[in-house]
């Protein structure tokens, strides 16, 4: 029994690629972490932030990272373009869910989106990295707005939208330390998500971490892939993928070996 | 010889790319192909054969070739599928009863073994008319979300009124100039 889990375990690590699904509002950075994956794992530079444009389809990286063969797919993030989400979920092993960490109006609209896209069956069971991107802006950022508007966007914090520079000089007396702040998006990130309103406080089908990240910097990417791979390879569902690819290949080779016999015969 | 040149060429400043316009008849290839080079609306006839020309955007030289898209000559495309970086796949969004036809032409592309790392931009054409299919639904007809293993974009057009091609040009320049070939 323990050297088939192990054939097992070494079978999904060593010849099958590992498919990770990048998934979020838009404008989240999606494809900048992607592209900051490649840069970190490959030799490849990868695009900078500002060559990225708003995905309309699908985006791959292919790497290595922590012993494993990962290969992503980043899906456009636009209302009309997440219907083509749940293709891809029956054969993703994990997902990367970016949320925007500076723009705290879009919280509640993530956790909604994320809601939704985990209570499809095809995805019961992936490991789910959420991560609050963009963590160097909302350092700066002024969180006031989080503190005063929960859930929907109000019309008065539609206006200071234009990140940094404006708001954070705009409101100086109210704006927290700087230090504080980075722990105050993920609080209240925290507080969307496992709150008392927050899904994920009942949510036992996945099981999902949050990590900040910057995907412009770098800051925090590796931590969030080393908790991916890692996730991964505890997780059951990946264990089940593993075991149909092994029989869909079994299946395969029984095939062609009884092809060879016949044409033996012949 | 003109292959080391080229490739000698590539290295100093401009790049190179050769791209394939593909897609069933009137779907508005050849529209697309002068709207590109030209800049202009040129009145066209139906392709037999091919017309090929040269549209330099942001530091690549495209050579864009735009074949006919008639049932009797599509056969002929896999003769121009060698040394193809992309492929422009273009959707005429209000030939509603063609879908299934045009998606079937799409999945052979895709199955092509010379075409397997080339880029897919595909170009859901004609949304200056009524009743064209947005490009979730043309998406969805393609079937775009069976392509797994390479790089798609889809992007609304209007070659008539030149909306949206070079959106598509520009994230096709992106992609390749990230790329080693």
């Amino acid at each position: 029994m323990f050297s088939l889990i192990y054939g097992l375990y070494q079978y999904l690590f060593s010849k099958t690629e590992l498919h990770v699904l990048i998934v979020g509002l838009d404008g989240a950075g999606k494809t900048t972490l992607l592209e900051r994956m490649k840069a970190i794992y490959t030799e490849t530079e990868g695009l900078l932030p500002h060559q990225i444009l708003p995905t309309v389809g699908l985006n791959i990286g292919r790497f290595e990272a922590h012993n494993a063969r990962l290969i992503l797919w980043d899906l456009g993030g636009a209302t009309q373009l997440r219907g083509i989400w749940e293709k891809y979920y029956e054969d993703a092993h994990a997902v990367i869910f970016v949320i925007d960490g500076s723009d705290a109006r879009r919280y509640a609209e993530a956790s909604e989106v994320l809601r939704i896209a985990l209570s499809n069956r095809a995805l019961h069971g992936a490991p789910v990295l959420v991560a609050a991107n963009k963590s160097d802006v909302a350092l700066l950022s002024n969180l006031k707005a989080v503190d005063t508007t929960p859930a929907v966007t109000s019309g008065s914090a539609q206006a200071p939208s234009d990140e940094k520079a404006t708001s954070t000089s705009s409101a100086p007396s109210t704006s927290p330390p700087a230090e504080a702040s980075s722990a105050d998006v993920m609080g209240k990130l925290h507080k969307t998500l496992w709150g008392s309103e927050g899904f994920l406080s009942s949510w036992t089908a996945n099981n999902v971490h949050l990590h900040s990240t910057c995907a412009r910097d770098g800051t925090g990417v590796n931590g969030a892939v080393t908790w991916l791979v890692d996730a991964v390879r505890r997780s059951p569902r990946s264990l089940r993928m593993a075991q149909a690819a092994q029989q869909e290949e079994e299946r395969q080779q029984a095939a062609r070996r009884v092809g060879v016999r016949r044409n033996a015969s012949m | 010889m003109g292959f080391v040149l080229s490739k000698l060429l590539s290295l100093f400043g401009e790049r190179e790319a050769r791209i394939l316009v593909l897609g069933l008849d009137n779907a508005g290839k050849t529209t697309i192909l002068y709207r590109l080079q030209v800049g202009e609306v040129v009145s066209t006839i139906p392709t037999i054969g091919f017309n090929v020309e040269t549209v330099t955007y942001k530091n690549i030289k495209f050579q864009v070739w735009d074949l006919g898209g008639q049932t009797s000559i599509r056969p002929y495309w896999r003769c121009y599928f060698p040394n193809t970086q992309a492929v422009i796949y273009v959707v005429d969004s209000t030939d509603h009863e063609r879908l299934a036809t045009t998606k079937q032409e799409f999945h052979s592309i895709l199955e092509e073994d010379e075409l397997k790392d080339a880029v897919l931009l595909v170009y859901a054409n004609k949304q200056d008319l009524p009743g064209a299919l947005s490009e979730t639904e043309v998406a969805e007809g393609l079937g775009l979300h069976t392509i797994k293993t390479r790089q798609y974009a889809i992007f609304k057009t209007s070659a008539i009124k030149g909306e949206g091609l070079f959106e598509g040009l520009e994230w096709l320049s992106g992609v390749l100039k990230t790329k080693t070939w």
